[in-house]
């Protein structure tokens, strides 16, 4: 059981970018969202969107497939695109059609907002591609960690998230039997009335509630049975030390940077 | 001086409901191997999770190696019982194997080094070594219960108590895991507590407890049990073939030496016809 | 309803990197009346051939007949729920999909979906709780307060309530002790002789499979591997441990003591007969 596309999925080939440190790919992508919304000359994309493109073909994952996984986001991307077109009153008018004229401003604005987010989703999709769910939680625990002094309970936050992403899979599953069993019982998921389709989720969302608990429930004793007292004065097996392509990595990124800085100005 | 202890130990969930334990006493020696049996609801698991201090009785004492359990020792306790519970889903904590069996681990502050030692060893041991960066969805339930088996064994416990821990599982995971707790049995220095309605699984054990409505309605060896078949039918449960048939041998004159398995029974057979 | 398989095979997430094959080229029939077992080990492709029986899932490729219904690649019949109105499928851990408030309630639930006239409830509630051995006095009662052994009852009654002509059991015993399970089992077969119920249950379980049915399916990596009854797979023990499946206690004691003594036991025999044999031959051979 595996989602129709991809955002959010890792798939693991091992590739150099897959074995970066994620708090560097973490903080590379919030910088990322930042100064992108600062691009505004030409050069600027072109530079971006080498180095996304370049990024991405060190993943080794198929472009098809990344591009694929952020489809999904394409419509809010030409959606975004049409609203700038129709709102903005700047530049030459294009053409008139009723009472709507489509100004130059507007279709470049259009473009590169487009073109901003286009890049950004790209990026991001990067991060979640080539890193297990569980190593983002890691590396925002260890980021966040400073928090921990004013009281923010960042190992709970990220316990909490280490089983949730853990259970997801279990939980499909037990969606798909209960479903299936349901059907059995003549429940139609797909057609009839709005009474009666409500009533079919009900017959679907009880017995998952229901199930949910009781694993709840046996997590929570399995967890107490294995020594489990909170995060005080635990060791943490994972250990998050930098390695030399985290350090290079870091330096073609600032490069990249200072040479957007260049270009900018 | 004993490792498990209970004295006089009753509990219920709530006030008003029947006793689920009801005056319990029962001793375990050191090393010493126990299944406790009875059909679903007679109280078996119960015992289990006091044991650990999951529960708390609501009159008696439960003492591990002299040590009473209380709020106080829990945590202490819990790191000398190691527990395997009957769902092999619903124990497993970790994202991936090596995190699930890291996780006992970190709870007890073992430095990072001790850590990836005991893990590797107790993989090793239940032999899911080359498992280790897997996700629990891509494993069966056997290999699951291997896994919850690892993690308990890396935190090097006295006590080894499973809790139904077959019985989610098809009959090869079932297999697998029996003969693996029976390995540990040989070879390592552990007191076994089995709850369990398999009564294979029994024929292995020292002693047995049997458990009918909340209190202990026998405390025998499995021999004596499996010639008692009025015993077997009060508390539903089956006589494995290998015994009824020795049992059965028995009574046309043959007597032989508590055959385990197929390929002792024939030969024990075999040497019987040579000797008589 | 016979049922039928024809070359069947079925491809999860076909066209996508996890493409996985999990039936191939499936075939066999069924009559009115039969019980068939299909046991194979975890992830043989069992479930998925289950799932052919009410239509959860259609073939990728052949075609299954249940009945007048017909389910290919291309061919989804209208009237589903006619299918699985007549196909009653025990999942395991039925009690799993309880949601109403009251037993009453959730017992509804299938002939209410079924469009099954009113007038009938009352009988059909009375008849499946009758089945399944409960006393009428838990129809009031919240599903959730029972004891886990009612639950299934309930559970399984919800299926029976619709009187499905084929009856698909899925590990319906799983989680029962020893008692609860031959009660259970008891039941089902009870079902099958009493109302002539053609039944295919789907298990890991070769003993039940021995106890109960009339001819038996091996499935291995989605492939079927054998097919017979009870008496002929006793003679396929290899083939049986390359399914990673091994025959009942007796039967494999039976198998290994003809081997040994080249003689001729029948395995089908009770115990204590079985012992008088041993001991009459192991005379025989100690006089030879």
């Amino acid at each position: 059981m595996t989602p129709s596309f991809l955002i959010g999925q890792y798939i693991s080939t091992g590739s150099v970018i897959h074995r970066l440190d994620p708090r560097i790919k973490l903080v590379m992508v919030f910088i990322f969202v930042f100064i992108v919304f600062f691009a505004n000359h030409l050069y600027s994309y072109v530079l971006f969107s080498t180095f996304v493109i370049v990024v991405a073909l060190a993943t080794k994952i198929r472009l098809s497939y990344i591009l694929k996984g952020i489809m999904p986001v394409g419509i809010f991307l030409l959606f975004t695109f049409f609203l700038h077109v129709v709102m903005t009153n700047e530049g030459q008018a294009l053409l008139t059609i009723g009472p709507l004229t489509i100004y130059t401003g507007g279709v470049i604005r259009g473009i590169e907002i487009s073109v901003r987010l286009f890049l950004l989703v790209f990026f991001t999709s990067l991060l979640t591609l080539t890193t297990p769910p569980m190593a983002i939680t890691d590396g925002l625990e260890k980021l966040l960690s400073p928090l921990k002094k004013v009281g923010v309970p960042v190992h709970e936050f990220a316990l909490m998230v280490s089983i949730t992403l853990r259970f997801i899979p279990t939980l499909m599953e037990e969606t798909d039997k209960i479903s299936k069993a349901q059907a059995s019982r003549g429940v139609d998921f797909r057609s009839g009335s709005l009474k009666s389709r409500a009533y079919a989720v009900v017959s679907l969302l009880i017995p998952l509630f229901i199930s949910s608990f009781r694993r709840a429930d046996d997590l929570a004793l399995a967890m107490e049975a294995r020594g489990y007292r909170g995060g005080e004065g635990r060791t943490n097996i994972r250990a998050l030390i930098l390695q030399k392509r985290d350090y290079v990595a870091m330096i073609l990124y600032g490069l990249m940077i200072l040479l957007f800085i260049f270009v900018q100005s | 001086m004993s490792w498990i202890e209970f004295r006089h130990v009753s509990f219920r969930y709530h006030e008003n409901e029947p006793w689920v334990l009801d005056d319990v006493s029962f001793v375990v020696q050191s090393n010493e191997s126990v299944a406790l049996i009875g059909k679903n609801g007679s109280g078996k698991s119960t015992i289990a999770k006091l044991m650990i201090g999951l529960l708390q009785p609501q009159a008696g004492e439960i003492f591990i190696d002299g040590q009473i359990v209380n709020e106080e020792t829990i945590w202490d306790i819990r790191s000398q019982v190691g527990l395997v519970f009957q769902n092999p889903e619903n124990q497993f904590v970790g994202t991936t194997v090596y995190d699930d069996v890291a996780f006992g681990l970190e709870n007890l502050a073992v430095p990072r080094e001790e850590m990836t030692h005991r893990i590797e060893r107790s993989l090793q041991q239940v032999g899911m070594l080359a498992y280790r960066d897997r996700e629990p969805h891509d494993l069966s339930g056997g290999q699951k219960q291997r896994i919850a088996l690892a993690s308990v064994l890396a935190v090097e416990p006295k006590i080894l108590l499973l809790d139904e821990a077959t019985s989610m599982l098809d009959p090869h995971g079932t297999e697998s895991i029996n003969q693996l707790f029976r390995q540990l049995k040989r070879e390592q220095n552990m007191t076994h507590v089995t709850v369990t309605h398999d009564t294979e699984e029994v024929m292995y054990a020292d002693r047995v407890l049997v458990i009918d409505q909340g209190k202990i309605a026998e405390d025998c060896t499995p021999r004596q049990l499996f010639c008692r078949q009025e015993l077997l039918d009060e508390y539903g449960l089956r006589i494995p073939f290998i015994v009824e048939l020795t049992n059965e041998l028995y009574k046309q004159g043959i007597s032989l030496d508590d055959p385990m398995n197929h390929k002792e029974l024939l030969d024990q057979l075999w040497t019987f016809h040579l000797t008589e | 309803m016979d049922i039928s398989f024809n070359r069947v095979s079925y491809i999860y997430q076909q066209g996508t990197p996890f493409e996985h094959r999990a039936l191939k080229d499936i075939s066999f029939s069924l009559n009115k009346g039969e019980w068939l077992a299909i046991v194979g080990h975890t992830g043989s492709g069992k479930s998925t051939l289950l799932q052919h029986l009410n239509g959860l899932r259609q073939p990728t490729e052949g075609e299954v007949k249940v009945g007048d219904f017909h389910l290919s690649k291309k061919n989804r019949p209208k009237d589903m729920k006619q299918l699985r109105k007549h196909v009653g499928v025990v999942f395991q851990y039925p009690e799993h999909q309880l949601f109403e408030e009251t037993v009453q309630k959730d017992l509804l639930f299938g002939p209410k979906n079924f469009g099954i006239d009113e007038s009938e409830f009352e009988t059909r509630v009375h008849n499946a709780l009758a089945a399944v051995g409960l006393h009428e006095d838990v129809l009031e009662r919240s599903p959730f307060e029972l004891s886990g052994g009612q639950k299934r009852r309930v559970a399984i009654a919800g299926v029976l309530v619709t009187d499905p002509q084929i009856l698909v059991l899925d590990e319906p015993t799983a989680g029962l002790d020893p008692m609860g399970q031959k009660e259970i089992m008891d039941m089902f077969y009870h079902l099958h002789q009493t109302k002539g119920r053609t039944t295919v249950s789907v298990t890991h379980d070769m003993e039940m499979a021995f106890t109960y049915a009339d001819r038996i399916i091996v499935l291995e990596n989605g492939q079927k591997l054998i097919e017979g009854t009870p008496h002929e797979l006793t003679q396929q023990e290899t083939l049986l441990q390359q399914a990673k499946l091994d025959l009942p206690e007796r039967i494999s004691f039976v198998n290994k003591w003809n081997q040994r003594n080249s003689s001729q036991l029948d395995e089908t025999m009770p115990i204590s007969e079985l012992a008088q044999k041993i001991s009459q031959e192991l005379k025989e051979i100690k006089d030879q």
